[in-house]
């Protein structure tokens, strides 16, 4: 199905707060099993949506840094498309068990934070099991015993396809489960997927598609469940040309999470060689939002890159650009590149609120 | 002249400075050279020199590499901003962390740290900057490129120090 379909109302902005899925959470309990797990330091409630009762389990997590919304707007999309079924997805569901934590940070979410209200990296706890989230997300990993991970997270705008000008739209990740990234078999099992998710949509679209880098972090989520040997894999929503509010990623997360679940259904990925992982290009950083060129600061020109702070102001969010990085070589490839020695473009500089700042 | 100097319970004297005179010039100068040089025996020259690293003020010897023959023939000079100045431990930390940064000062005026790089070439030096630049805390970087390394020598001054004492 696809996702025009099955895409939910009311999930248009980057900021998603735990409100803005209570009532989602509610309608989606007439069909679907929903409980709250536990809470956040400020004792939000952690939910959970399963789906499904087949034999082969699969769990799921989204807003883990509360900041990372798009992920759980197409996870939200794809609980709709399992309850608008008919044909074949109704068959995945005899195969598969899903169990969905759509907002595992609530009270980052409600902040638009990375980190929880404690001010803690989630996925740096994975060791210390710190935080009531963590404790809570791997009380579930233990009592559901998942044959599959799926760990959800947005990206910034400055990756691109390997050494290509190809901005990030996609990234995919394999954890390592020791220092020397030992291809176990639970991470074998991760490649093979994930070859699988990339074949699939690159037929359908062009998208720029990258491997995350694997350097092995116990103190992330998703090395530590491989390492326990389950099959994880790190989905990173990044940016789509022009796209700030993410409305194409959301969809082409929902069409990479449809066609990883259809390979975990029908077993299409079993007979995949996991090694043409490896020919995946690696996410690089190669972008900034804004490039001004021929920055003049008292005598040599200068290239001035800056990236958007997002803001959360009155329940949404603010594009600030900020400066970053000012060099006398081009490092950065700009989204968006203004030439100050051009008069068009600085008089569309002088004509923005923040730009204007820059002439 | 030189003088002879107390410095703690070490006495330098002429011979002293005559033989940092050459160990400055070329640090792996053989002592059987500086002795031939200087009309004593090898044995005085070794116990001279154990003396000078007993009391501390020969350090060691370093190893002064080609760079551009080895293909690092690029230099950056890095200021860093940070968001906040008591990150300023953390940073550097996360500096050491890439071999490439190979000085770091934490200076006064419009920087908050100030750092060198040495990379192979701009794509090279680009990726450093893309670290440096992601590293939490470093709110923004300004890089300057060096166009020539016309002055790179200790040399002079450490003639100089001893000269002086």
């Amino acid at each position: 199905m696809d996702h025009n379909t099955v895409k939910l109302q009311g999930l248009d902005s980057r900021y998603l707060p735990p409100e803005g899925i209570l009532g989602l959470i509610d309608s989606f309990s007439t069909e679907f099993h929903c409980e709250t797990i536990g809470h956040s330091v400020e004792e939000r409630p952690i939910q959970t949506i399963k789906i499904g009762h087949g034999s082969l389990k699969i769990l799921m997590w989204s807003q883990m840094h509360g900041n990372e919304t798009t992920t759980t707007r197409a996870l939200l999309d794809l609980i709709n498309m399992f309850q608008l079924a008919k044909g074949e997805q109704k068959e995945w569901l005899e195969k598969l068990t899903i169990l969905v934590i759509p907002m595992l940070n609530p009270d980052g979410a409600i902040y638009y934070t990375r980190r929880n209200a404690n001010d803690v990296d989630l996925n740096r706890d994975a060791q210390a099991l710190s935080q009531p989230e963590t404790k809570a997300l791997f009380t579930i990993y233990q009592d559901f015993q998942p044959d599959f991970c799926f760990n959800l997270h947005g990206q910034r705008t400055r990756y691109a396809v390997g050494e290509s000008e190809v901005p990030t739209t996609l990234a995919f990740l394999a954890p390592s489960a020791d220092t020397s990234k030992t291809i176990t078999d639970a991470r074998k099992q991760a490649m093979q997927l994930i070859v699988g998710i990339h074949s699939s949509l690159q037929s359908a679209t062009k998208i720029g598609m990258a491997r995350y880098d694997d350097a092995f972090n116990a103190q992330c989520v998703g090395d530590a469940f491989t390492a326990m040997g389950t099959p994880t894999i790190l989905f990173e929503a990044g940016h789509y040309p022009g796209d700030y509010h993410r409305h194409m990623t959301r969809k082409y997360l929902y069409d990479t999470l449809y066609s990883a679940l259809k390979l975990i259904a029908t077993a299409g990925w079993t007979n995949i060689e996991y090694s043409m992982y490896f020919d995946i290009p690696e996410n690089k950083t190669s972008y900034a939002d804004i490039v001004l060129k021929n920055n003049n600061t008292g005598g040599t020109k200068t290239q001035l890159a800056l990236n958007y702070d997002e803001q959360l102001i009155d329940g949404q969010i603010v594009f600030v650009p900020k400066p970053i990085s000012e060099s006398y070589a081009p490092f950065y490839i700009g989204h968006k590149i203004f030439d100050l020695q051009n008069e068009k473009d600085v008089d569309t500089l002088r004509s923005d609120t923040h730009l204007s700042a820059f002439i | 002249m030189h003088k002879i100097f107390d410095m703690g319970k070490v006495k330098l004297d002429e011979i002293d400075h005559q033989i940092l005179d050459i160990l400055i010039d070329n640090t792996r100068t053989p002592f059987t050279d500086i002795a031939k040089k200087l009309l004593i025996s090898a044995g005085t020259v070794h116990v001279r020199v154990r003396k000078m690293e007993e009391a501390g003020i020969i350090r060691g010897s370093s190893l002064t590499l080609d760079y551009v023959k080895l293909g690092y023939s690029f230099i950056a000079y890095v200021g860093i901003f940070l968001e906040k100045t008591h990150q300023t431990k953390f940073v550097l930390e996360r500096l050491k962390e890439i071999p490439n940064v190979t000085v770091a000062h934490i200076t006064t005026g419009k920087f908050n740290i100030f750092c060198k790089i040495r990379a192979k070439d701009t794509t090279h030096a680009k990726n450093i900057i893309f670290k440096i630049d992601d590293i939490e805390g470093i709110s923004r970087t300004e890089t300057m490129i060096s166009l020539e390394e016309s002055i790179n020598d200790k040399k002079r001054l450490m003639h100089t120090i001893f000269n002086e004492l």
